[in-house]
């Protein structure tokens, strides 16, 4: 539904964008990865057109993004963006206004949201007097609570509780299970892995890579490896039987390791035998956040 | 209503309900609208407090008081004391409790150190009377006679040029209109600078650019804002003259419906020029503490201008204020000053406000960019020029 297009932007001689390409589909939750300074704020506001690329285009539906059509896009930018001595009903009430809603209609909206956001009782309290995380939730309320049809969030999770944080989450899979392509970045990559089908990773202005999780993960040259013995095995040396192995950590009740993806596991098995009585044997794709530092390491050596 | 109108009125409603909600806004107000009552009031208090306390060496002359009492004017509160001799009148001077002494014996007025020229005249006026009258009983003429050698002659004025009713009015309301339209363009300008500022340094700016465009936020700020302005500048308005009808000190026929009309018309055009500017200006900074130094450039003119409008308030009609009556930046200060005290042709008031509308225009459409431009840059102060060449898609 959205198409992000050979974005480019130079903010004088600073390469903030270099080619972003990448395409959200109808319902997807996408985690945007990369490390401070990857263009992920930027690609961001060039989406909702807060600034003009220098080069490509955005499409909605496959068409230029009209300002009819971003009137339909809820946002939730990094930094608070609430007016500070303004009670909240009101507040989250303007916006929705804003975005095109009936006064009614958008008061009754308004309320909905902040109730299911657990601000029932606030209603009349000025943001300022809000903690952090509650001020968080207002900011959701308002990228919500003109039911839109895209929603983009810039680090929504930073500064948030364990609780907020899951109310978050709720809020962002509903939405992207009842069809509205949300794009939000983060940099708590286990996060993003339970939540996410998909994520995007930008480094230093361009996409690094993109797709399912499982999919980049499997595509990685390594596995991890976990191997379980019975009685505690005091040294990992039965690996360095293992073409391309790599020790990661040795617990009291399993050995980690980093291996190729190629790996021989019957004759892995069997070196790992002959070190204890293996009770568990795992051979799996790596976590997210190997994936992240290959794809950032591996655009890193290519540039 | 269109949508552009529509989120032009939500903005501006926005923008009066945060002022009104302000505290030290209807402070100000208040503070503002007490100070107007007791500077129309005032007057009153000071007119009526016509006092002459004489002292006499001597014994008081048959006449003195009455002479004095008619030369001070019926209202006056004239009181007359006998001293037995010079050095106790000249200490009732000293400590204050005449304002002049008299020697009629000796034909010497004493002063403490200023010889009050309205008092003397008055004192010599009495002195004269009661000589007149001594001499012409020393002369043996009639009361009769007397009465006639003291009559005046009758004397009719004409004037070329119809008398102006009250020309200390006139200028005590063009000076005080122009402070006022001074003082409140550049409040209600600055507050719009502010609050521009504050959805800067707040990011409120990047949530509302997602959603509506630039001009229509700069449009709704500065029509909010500007009729809170308008609010108070008519609610001072109906002070002025409530008070003043009360105090009789200020009545609508001696100054006229038509100044007020001039005055208005060129606050609303000077606000509005004044606040595009001071919203672009706002545009360019990050932090409230950074205003001053975009300020002054935008501050400049309309100060300078109004401290010219005052200082040539005696002779309006000289070049320079002429001048400064059609240059878009001052004639806002300028021109009701000029309409007010001189017979200014309407087609020049009328050539005035087009040229302010046509700069105000020209302005909307570079001080909106730059404002669209300035909006989501942070951090350091953003040039006027960067400002102009970044302006987002959406404005």
């Amino acid at each position: 539904m959205l198409e992000v297009a050979e974005l480019r932007k130079a903010f004088g001689d600073v390469v903030a964008l270099d080619g972003v390409t990448f395409s959200l589909q109808a319902g997807s939750l996408t985690g945007f990865l990369g490390p401070n300074g990857a263009g992920k704020t930027t690609t961001m506001r060039a989406v909702l057109g807060l600034l003009r690329p220098d080069g490509g285009q955005v499409r909605w539906k496959g068409s230029p993004v009209t300002t009819a059509a971003r009137k339909r896009f809820g946002y939730m930018p990094e930094e608070r963006g609430l007016y500070p001595r303004m009670p909240v009903l009101e507040q989250v009430t303007y916006f929705a206004e804003l975005s095109g809603l009936g006064r009614a209609e958008a008061r009754a909206s308004a309320a909905g949201w902040l109730d299911r956001l657990g601000l029932a009782d606030r209603h009349g309290d000025d943001v300022d007097g809000l903690s952090h995380g509650n001020q968080q939730r207002v900011q959701l309320a308002v990228a919500l609570v003109h039911d839109p049809d895209l929603l983009v969030l810039d680090e929504p999770f930073s500064g948030l509780d364990p609780i907020a944080a899951v109310t978050m989450q709720e809020m962002l899979v509903e939405r992207a299970e009842a069809g509205v392509p949300v794009l939000f970045s983060s940099h708590q990559l286990d996060m993003v892995e339970e939540l996410c089908r998909q994520v995007v990773i930008v480094d230093r202005g361009r996409v690094v890579a993109a797709g399912p999780v499982d999919d980049l993960r499997a595509a990685e040259p390594v596995r991890d490896l976990v191997v379980g013995f019975d009685q505690p095995v005091e040294d990992a040396t039965w690996a360095a039987d293992l073409p391309g192995a790599r020790v990661l950590r040795v617990s009291t009740d399993a050995h980690h390791l980093e291996v190729p993806a190629d790996l021989d596991l019957t004759a892995a098995l069997a070196s790992a035998a002959r070190a204890g009585t293996v009770r568990r044997f795992s051979f799996e794709p790596p976590d997210l956040s190997v994936v992240f530092r290959n794809a950032v390491e591996r655009a890193g050596d290519g540039g | 209503m269109s949508n552009g109108t529509r989120t032009v009125s939500l903005v501006a409603r926005r923008e009066i309900k945060e002022r009104s909600r302000s505290k030290g806004f209807r402070i100000s107000t208040i503070v503002v609208l007490l100070g107007v009552a007791a500077l129309v009031v005032l007057p009153k208090f000071l007119d009526s407090e016509v006092t002459r306390d004489v002292g006499v060496v001597g014994t008081v002359p048959d006449g003195f008081q009455a002479a004095m009492q008619q030369a001070a004017g019926g209202d006056a509160t004239v009181d007359v004391r006998s001293f037995p001799d010079a050095d106790s009148a000249d200490a009732a001077l000293r400590d204050g409790s005449v304002d002049v002494v008299v020697d009629p014996a000796g034909g010497v007025i004493t002063w403490e150190q200023d010889v009050d020229a309205t008092v003397d005249q008055e004192v010599r006026q009495a002195m004269a009377v009661v000589a007149i009258d001594r001499n012409a009983t020393a002369l043996g003429l009639t009361d009769a006679q007397q009465q006639q050698l003291l009559t005046p002659p009758e004397i009719t004025e004409r004037n070329l040029d119809p008398p102006d009713p009250d020309d200390g009015t006139q200028v005590g309301v063009a000076f005080a209109s122009t402070v006022i339209l001074f003082i409140a363009i550049s409040t209600f300008g600055g507050f719009v600078m502010t609050s521009v500022i504050n959805e800067k340094t707040s990011r409120i700016a990047e949530v509302l650019i997602a959603q509506v465009r630039p001009v229509h936020l700069l449009a709704g700020k500065v029509l909010g804002i500007g009729a809170l302005a308008i609010a108070q500048l008519l609610s001072i308005l109906l002070v002025t003259l409530v008070a003043g009808t009360l105090a009789d000190t200020v009545t609508i026929p001696e100054v006229g419906v038509a100044p007020f009309v001039v005055a208005f018309s060129f606050f609303v055009l000077g606000f509005v020029l004044y606040a595009t500017l001071y919203a672009a200006a706002g545009a360019l900074v990050s932090r409230q503490e950074d205003a001053q130094s975009v300020v002054y450039p935008v501050m400049l003119p309309l100060l300078a201008g109004y401290l010219i409008a005052l200082s040539t308030i005696g002779d309006p009609s000289a070049l320079l204020p002429t001048v400064l009556s059609f240059f878009p930046l001052t004639a806002p200060v300028q021109m009701p000053i000029r309409a007010q005290l001189t017979d200014v042709p309407a087609w020049q008031i009328a050539l005035s406000a087009l040229i302010c509308l046509a700069t105000i225009a020209a302005v909307l459409v570079v001080a909106g960019r730059v404002y669209a431009g300035g909006l989501l840059r942070t951090g350091r102060r953003v040039k006027g020029r960067e400002a102009l060449s970044s302006a987002g898609e959406v404005s």
